[in-house]
């Protein structure tokens, strides 16, 4: 069997594969026909003519009796298989035009084949690429790690892999054994589109709720400040809302942003913004794969309410170092990955980044405060480090091992040292705030058949917020010291420790089965000190934490009733246990997809969701000073049910999608009124409330594919509302991000080789925003006449719509060992004042309005990117 | 918290402003009682109306109101009927200590009751002052204090700083106008009572405090000021210290108000209200004690 193999890997890639080309063509050939009432024979006599086919078959199994064709540009290959699999007769293409038409085996043999799809230039596995059989149009999608699976019966296949942005390679063989076959598909930057969900006129799984962007595809949105923000990008899809300007935080389909399970290489991600959420932690450079899914999601996600967004990294380069660095206005990175060994089994990826705000302040700040002693320097930064290391042991192992650290520090500095001839005074003052996430993960993929593949992963997360501040003070002379030193230092730390075991079980072609499970064990931790030499109450180091520990499980299977139909049903299952507290609960999942239509699907899905844990936040731009606490038996679990019904309609170079969703959550929490963030209380229980809120919109998308010209224009039209009984007296009101109107338009032009533009333009409906509505004065004891205000009711304002455009010119210089890119862009290009938040204030005549604070005017931005 | 958020704010980026109209719901009109109803003074009211947040028209007072003062037993002690501009004024009732209040305010529109109480009398005594350096400031004065807590029953207090100086004004030639000018300064400190409240964390002119640490004894805080710097234009004539000790409902209605005047004009906190102790009208009648030590400076 091995050498039969060998010899006709062998025959295939000297003999065939400059054939495949002309072959793939013939049956890609589209023809029209309206036969009625004919007979098999005198059909195919009618092809033969069209197509220029020649057709080889024995009379006697081709069945008597007329029929009727009516087919209008199709390919053959189609035309074929709607003609001749009724009658249980296959095709194969022999040599030039010459195609055999033979009876089925009574007793069907099948094969299974499997393997990666790949890079060509990088190596690396592609996530999603569509594996068909062009002769029976049966296919399937890699998954994660570039595997696929596909049986077959017995018989000559012509496989097609395609991905978006790379050249199609299709691949023409007799399959008459279990087979095992990777591909490398080569990059063709000028084919990909912005395409934002996997290929609809096939046959493979698609679903018009989920969008997944690629490398490819990522390198063409629009750059701010010398990056391209995957979580930006992300906002310009329908369903999709975000925060306040320039922030990264995503609404999605009415759900806040602690609703989305962020996961980077599968480890859950607690905070995902940089410089206040200006900044996602995701590095563009070592992303290879991003999937953002809206509803009707795969069981094997849990623990949120609204959505998933995977982030998938780069395994490293398996041909030659390779080797970018990038300068902006406000950071600047540098990416290296490539093999370690000669062998390139194993490979490596070091990226970093680092803001510079603190050194261009420290220049023009130093005075910020007039202080008459000491400069007080205060500034912030971050960095974050990504690192991965690879190795495949053979075509059936594969290890992984994944880090992430990011910091962010704001920070206040202040010291002097003055002398007089009686004492030397020396001081030292030093204040942070700080957060960040650190992420670890190792993970080992195995095939264990070609039908089965599975994957275990141990991952560690930890997130942790913290405000600490140092104070010293000195006072020497000849015959004593005084000395006086104050230390205060909070932390908040959530810690995840994840191990899970997957599997991906395709047993036959029309069944799927995905099945895992795992443990979480959360640590929610807090540190409290305070120490003086002067003060007698002093507060040793307190550590606090909470343990608790989620067991999961979850299950989906896919089947394919028909050509035209085809599901995913499946259940996830949760237990979370905290003290003597046990909350669980199985989410039923559905996603159904009817195709009537070669171009067109129609998609229905329904998914529930627990979210264990909870975000307690007061802030409108997702400030780190957002704690996450657990259930307890006083604050319930989360929980959700999303219903969604759509369809899509794709033809050539446009697709058309259209969908609407409701969605339900109960006991989402809220701080109550006139309850703030104070970091080192203990009764959080006490300063929060419950309550439910729901949405329902519709979200349409128009898409061009293909061109020089491509892009989208999305639209939702939505409402979304809370109702907590002790809030707003227990009236229903609006979500802060409760945006009627959502509208994206994005343009990408290739103007030639080296220059290529985007636009992009966002218009939504006003945030809403509570507003006080009258004013009092009182007697504070310090001054006679304090302004009050009475506030009217939640949310019950929109502040006026958001409408902005920016735009990217990236020139790009390539030569055989370097590439050069420069990005000039403007964001906001009209300079449009759109409101970050509304404030009473006094103009300049001394009456008080209602003023609108905008934060970014007109930005103009420039960088540089080297790769070699 | 707030600073190093708009450090980031002002320092990166350029915020814009422009005014803008909003359609406000008419709201209605509230009666807004200011009351001072501190031991051994005449008891003090002032009864305006709220207003629009965007009418600059001029404050709207109650000059036709009725109010009438009891004591705890119900019994009436005075009604007042005669105002200027919303001011009304006891001729003959001055607050005591210890003693609680009932009061009764009848608008032509609604009427509306109160109470609260005095509360009892602390001791408390400067032990020590000197000058130093503080977080960075030269000349700053410390001062030590001592509060003797004599009542079992919770205390609540207020702390506040008015420094009290001269200011020399050229008047032309060799002429010198001097202006005695009080302003509320700010109590630094780093004690640890007054550094354990997070109300604190709002306002540092009126820091406030309750008993919790010292109930019925004695204890000794260390504050200061850096506010006093004499120079050729100004010089420091007296400091005073204002010890304040209020009712719980005194106690809450300043907490809440400084938190509310703290989270005002932040975009990131939700709003707060504050907390009076009248039903169906704002403001407050709050009972009070001060103990006002005075440091003189001569030179």
């Amino acid at each position: 069997m091995f050498m039969r193999t060998v010899l006709f890997c062998c025959l295939f890639f000297y003999v065939f594969i400059p054939k495949l080309d002309a072959q793939s063509k013939l049956l890609n050939k589209r023809i029209s026909l309206s036969i009625k009432k004919q007979t098999i024979p005198e059909i195919l006599k009618i092809i033969e003519e069209k197509s220029g086919a020649s057709f080889n078959y024995n009379q006697r199994i081709i069945p008597a009796g007329k029929y009727s064709l009516k087919v209008k540009e199709e390919e053959l290959s189609v035309v074929l298989v709607f003609l001749l699999q009724p009658h249980k007769l296959n095709f194969s293409l022999l040599y030039g035009n010459n195609i055999i038409i033979t009876k089925q085996a009574s007793k069907v043999i099948k094969h299974t084949i499997s393997g990666f799809v790949y890079d060509e230039s990088t190596g690396e596995k592609l996530i999603n690429a569509n594996v068909y059989n062009l002769n029976t149009l049966k296919g399937t999608a890699t998954n994660q790690d570039g595997f696929y699976s596909l049986t077959l019966e017995e018989d000559s296949v012509n496989l097609v892999f395609s991905y978006v942005g790379f050249h199609s390679v299709s691949a023409v063989f007799m399959l008459d054994a279990n087979f095992i076959y990777s591909v490398n598909l080569k990059s063709n930057l000028s084919l990909p589109l912005f395409t934002i969900n996997s290929k609809p006129d096939n046959n493979t799984q698609f679903k018009p709720d989920e969008y997944r962007l690629n490398a490819n595809t990522l390198k063409q949105f629009p750059v701010l400040f010398g990056e391209t923000d995957i979580i930006k990008s992300l906002q310009l899809l329908p369903g999709v809302s975000a925060g306040n300007d320039g922030t990264t935080g995503l609404n999605i389909r009415g759900g806040g942003p602690d609703q989305n399970l962020i996961l980077l290489d599968d480890v859950p991600v607690y905070n995902p913004s940089h410089i206040y959420g200006f900044f996602s932690i995701f590095n563009s450079d070592v992303v290879k794969d991003v999937t953002l899914v809206k509803g009707g999601m795969s069981s094997r996600y849990g623990g949120r309410l609204s959505s998933v967004i995977d982030v998938r990294t780069i395994d490293g380069n398996t041909k030659k170092i390779n080797c970018q660095f990038s300068i902006g206005i406000l950071a600047s990175k540098f990416t290296m990955n490539g093999p370690i060994t000669k062998n390139k089994k194993t490979t490596f990826v070091l990226s970093g980044r680092r803001s510079y705000l603190d050194v261009l302040n420290s220049l023009t700040q130093s005075n910020y405060f007039q202080n008459q002693f000491s400069p007080i320097y205060s500034s912030y930064y971050f960095y974050d480090v990504n690192g991965k290391i690879n190795h495949r042991f053979n075509a059936k192992h594969q290890l992984s091992l994944t880090y992430y650290k990011g910091i962010d520090n704001s920070f206040i500095k202040n010291s002097f040292k003055a002398k007089d001839p009686e004492k030397i005074v020396t001081e030292k003052d030093d204040q942070n705030l700080f957060w960040g996430n650190k992420l670890a993960s190792l993970r080992y993929n195995h095939v264990i058949s070609p039908k089965l593949f599975g994957w275990f992963l141990v991952s560690y997360s930890k997130y942790n917020f913290g405000n600490e501040s140092h104070y010293a003070y000195t006072e020497k002379n000849d015959t004593q010291a005084l000395e006086t030193k104050y230390n205060y230092r909070f932390i908040s730390i959530i810690r995840d420790w994840n191990a899970m075991y997957n599997i991906d079980y395709k047993p036959i072609s029309w069944l799927n089965i995905k099945s895992g499970t795992g443990f979480v064990f959360h640590q929610f931790a807090r540190e409290v000190s305070s120490s003086s030499s002067t003060i007698v109450n002093s507060i040793p180091l307190t550590k606090e934490s909470i343990n608790s520990i989620e067991f999961n499980a979850y299950s989906d299977v896919y089947i394919k009733f028909h050509r035209k139909l085809s599901s995913t049903i499946g259940a996830h299952y949760a237990q979370f246990n905290l003290l003597s507290t046990q909350y669980s609960r199985v989410q039923p999942r559905v996603n159904i997809n009817y195709k009537p239509h070669k171009h067109l699907l129609i998609h229905a899905s329904y998914a529930t969701s627990m979210q264990f844990l909870h975000l307690l936040t007061n802030a409108t731009a997702g400030l780190p000073i957002d704690l996450w606490l657990p259930s307890t038996n006083r604050i319930k679990p989360e929980f959700s049910d999303i219903a969604s019904f759509g369809m899509s309609y794709s033809k050539g170079k446009f697709l058309f999608n259209i969908e609407g969703f409701n969605k339900n959550m109960n006991n989402l929490i809220e701080y109550k009124e006139q309850a703030n963030y104070i970091g080192k209380d203990n009764n959080w229980e006490d300063k929060v409330t419950t309550g439910r809120g729901w949405a329902y919109g519709l979200e349409s998308l128009i898409e061009k594919r293909t061109g020089k010209t491509t892009g989208w224009l999305s639209y939702t039209y939505s409402w979304n509302y809370r109702q907590f009984d002790a809030i707003n007296a227990g009236k229903i009101f609006p979500y802060k991000y409760d945006r009627r109107h959502n509208l994206a338009l994005v343009v990408n032009r290739k103007f030639n080789e080296k220059f290529e533009g985007t636009m992009t333009w966002v218009f939504t409906t006003g945030a809403n925003t509570t507003l006080p509505i009258q004013v009092y004065y009182v007697n504070s004891g310090i001054s006679p006449e304090n302004a009050v205000y009475v506030y009217g009711d939640r949310n019950a304002f929109k502040f006026p719509n958001y409408h902005r455009m920016d735009l990217c010119l990236n020139y790009k210089k390539e030569r055989p060992n370097f590439t050069r890119v420069w990005s000039i862009g403007v964001y906001n290009a009209y300079n449009r004042l759109n409101a970050f938040y509304v404030t009473p204030a006094y103009n300049k005549s001394g009456d008080r309005t209602l003023q609108l604070v905008s934060l970014f005017p007109i930005l103009p931005n420039i960088s540089y990117k080297f790769t070699f | 918290m707030k600073q190093f958020r708009y450090i980031l704010f002002v320092v990166v980026f350029l915020s814009c402003r422009k005014e803008i109209e909003f359609k406000l719901p008419p709201g209605t009109q509230s009666l807004v009682v200011n009351s001072n109803l501190c031991s051994d003074s005449l008891i003090t009211f002032k009864l305006t109306y709220t207003q629009a947040i965007n009418d600059n028209s001029a404050l709207i007072t109650e000059n036709n109101a009725t109010i009438e003062l009891f004591d705890k037993d119900s019994l009436l002690l005075e009604k007042i009927t005669t105002s200027q501009n919303g001011f009304y004024q006891t001729i003959n009732t001055k607050a005591k200590a210890s003693n609680c209040y009932l009061l009764k305010i009848s608008t032509p529109q609604s009427i509306f009751w109160m109470k609260d109480s005095c509360p009892g009398k602390c001791i408390a005594s400067i032990l020590k002052v000197d000058s130093t350096i503080f977080q960075g400031k030269a000349n700053f004065y410390r001062i030590k204090f001592q509060i003797k807590d004599l009542q079992t029953c919770a205390n609540y207090y207020g702390l506040k700083l008015k420094h009290t100086y001269e200011s020399y004004i050229s008047g032309g030639g060799s002429k010198q106008d001097t202006l005695l000018i009080d302003e509320w300064v700010d109590v630094e400190t780093n004690d640890p009572i007054l550094t354990q409240y997070d109300n604190n964390k709002y306002t540092k002119k009126h820091l406030l405090f309750d008993d919790a640490f010292f109930n019925k004894g004695i204890i000794d805080f260390s504050f200061g000021t850096s506010a006093i710097n004499n120079s050729s234009t100004r010089k420091t004539k007296q400091l005073s210290i204002d010890l304040e000790q209020f009712s719980s409902d005194g106690y809450q209605f300043y907490t809440t108000l400084f938190e509310h005047m703290f989270y005002q004009n932040d975009p990131f906190s939700q709003p707060t209200m504050v907390k009076g102790n009248i039903n169906g009208a704002y403001g407050s009648f709050i009972g009070k004690n001060i103990n006002r030590t005075i440091i003189l400076f001569k030179y």
